[in-house]
């Protein structure tokens, strides 16, 4: 387990410094709630005056915005956004990292095979994500269990947290499939922003044209909040999109990675 | 006993060839030499060696087992040096050895010390602070410390002042003493000329010839050079089996094989102001080899 345990080592500071963020911005937004629940009904005309467009691009849900986990499942959009950046980054990171440094001779002439190497690196992936989210999780908790005002529906708080693992492994795995597709990798962080951005946007699309088929494209949109709220479950046709591209990517990029030939550079 | 074994081995980039047909034999103990010219296929032979490229056709084994489907094994007793090197950014040197060390099935940190004594690398460096000879002995290291049995260098000397490739040179005969291996490709044939048994001469994707070092130069070619008070016209000249021709004013140079008395005597009848006769060296015969097929 040499290179997980490198690979490992290698990313601790960067996760580390990822989990700092995520303290930051759940702290200065949930702590902020207090403040607002005890001012609802002058908030909630502000927000019934706004088209319903708008609240849709921005992922409100009026009739559970008020409460301490609609307030969180909106803060969790933008969480999402992050972890899902940070999530392509590292599979894109990890499994491209001799790609970007033009080092590929190094570790596949290592008495090791390529699935090995493969698998050793994606579960280095895999366990600093899981440390993130169980972070992300468990701070959370704490911070909606002091600011909640009534009891916190956590059927529905796991499932938000379910669904950030998930959205965590599908960008890893996308992450992974691009990583062992290049010859060349200059920038993650432009390969990782311009892949995250385009399917967010793509959610955001999805608010203003309203096209049912739109969803199946837009991975922020396969773990809708409101729908989490009212029926205590994942959507089933987008739960299965999600296993169908973490399956295809993953043993995409194990296919193409035991197969492909490395270049010299 | 063959530790590489190659048959027919050919690798084509979509349409654009590799190699052609490869056959190759490298016997145990051996220091192989592989030269040609940039873009001939060296580093195409050796990258299908080590796996990193499939071959498009035929096969080959190294120390009698697959190079694709037991590459993992094959791998345990092999060193390599690419002929660029790369490492991960914001590491130092020791660490990368270390990381490196740790694929084998052995300790190889005595080793480690060894040979950067020997090079004089600082192991505490950290390695994006290191000059790229530095880097390239960082390459060397890496690829020694296991203490391989068989050595696959591409190009291992640019970067290297002379100095340093000469102690590389004393290591790679060191190792080969040890009864390790070595593939070495190149092409500064002075190299190859100095430090291998064998060489094979790759053209254009194939073997073109494969002999001794010793033999190529005995049954090599005379290098002829003359300087006369007139200009000749060179076909009075009898001899058969001239090569590389040149005529510049009064003097004449050429590549010679055969009888030497032959040719003296014909000397003798110009009327001379310098003659200078001597073995060729590798590179003149690697010349002529690629001219003959061009």
């Amino acid at each position: 387990m040499n290179v997980f345990s490198f690979e490992f080592k290698q990313t601790v500071r960067s996760t580390l410094t990822w989990c700092f963020a995520y303290t930051l911005l759940i702290l200065v937004f949930m702590l902020f709630y207090p403040v607002y629940a005890t001012d609802i009904s002058v908030w909630k005309p502000v927000f019934e005056r706004l088209p319903e467009v708008i609240l849709k691009t921005m992922g409100i849900h009026l009739d559970t915005l008020f409460t301490a986990l609609g307030f969180y499942s909106f803060l969790l959009m933008y969480i999402q956004l992050i972890t899902s950046i940070q999530a392509i980054m590292l599979g894109l990171g990890i499994v491209g990292k001799e790609v970007r440094l033009k080092m590929s001779d190094f570790i596949l002439t290592k008495p090791m095979t390529r699935a090995q190497v493969l698998i050793q690196k994606s579960l280095a992936i895999f366990s600093h994500l899981g440390i993130t989210w169980v972070y992300i999780t468990a701070l959370s908790y704490v911070v909606l269990t002091i600011v909640k005002t009534e009891p916190i529906d956590m059927t529905a708080f796991w499932l938000f947290s379910i669904s950030t693992l998930l959205l965590q492994v599908l960008f890893a795995s996308l992450g992974i499939l691009i990583a062992v597709m290049l010859r060349k990798l200059k920038s993650i962080v432009g390969v990782s922003m311009s892949v995250v951005f385009t399917l967010f946007v793509m959610n955001l699309m999805q608010g203003l044209l309203d096209e049912p088929w739109l969803r199946y494209f837009s991975p922020f949109q396969w773990f809708e909040k409101n729908y989490i709220f009212f029926n205590g479950a994942y959507e089933m046709p987008m739960f299965s999109m999600w296993v169908l591209v973490c399956v295809v990517s993953l043993l995409g990029a194990y296919v193409i990675f035991t197969r492909k030939d490395i270049h010299s550079v | 006993m063959a530790v590489i074994e190659t048959k027919q081995l050919t690798k084509y980039y979509g349409k654009s060839r590799g190699i052609i047909d490869v056959d190759l034999s490298v016997e145990e103990g051996e220091i192989f030499g592989f030269i040609g010219p940039n873009g001939a296929g060296k580093s195409t032979t050796i990258r299908l060696l080590l796996a990193l490229i499939h071959p498009t056709s035929g096969s080959a084994t190294i120390f009698g087992k697959d190079i694709i489907k037991d590459a993992k094994e094959i791998h345990q007793e092999i060193g390599y040096l690419p002929s660029e090197v790369f490492y991960y950014d914001n590491m130092k040197v020791k660490d990368l050895f270390n990381y490196s060390a740790s694929f084998y099935k052995k300790d190889c940190s005595q080793r480690i010390k060894e040979l950067a004594e020997r090079l004089d690398l600082d192991l505490n460096k950290k390695i994006d602070d290191l000059s790229y000879g530095n880097k390239k002995k960082v390459g060397i290291i890496q690829g020694l410390l296991h203490s391989p049995k068989l050595i696959l260098l591409d190009e291992p000397t640019s970067g290297l002042d002379p100095l340093m490739q000469n102690i590389f040179f004393d290591i790679l005969a060191e190792e080969n003493k040890r009864g390790a291996t070595v593939l070495f490709s190149s092409h500064i044939l002075s190299e190859v000329q100095k430090l291998c048994h064998r060489v094979a001469i790759i053209k254009d994707g194939r073997i073109v010839k494969v002999d001794s070092v010793q033999n190529m130069k005995e049954e090599a070619y005379l290098k002829v050079s003359f300087e006369t008070t007139q200009p000749i016209d060179l076909s009075t000249l009898i001899v058969d089996h001239l090569t590389q021709v040149t005529q510049v004013g009064n003097e004449v140079a050429f590549l010679y094989k055969g009888d030497i008395n032959l040719l003296m005597k014909q000397l003798s009848t110009l009327d001379l102001v310098r003659v200078n006769v001597n073995e060729a060296d590798l590179e003149e015969i690697f010349m002529h080899y690629y001219q003959k097929e061009a």
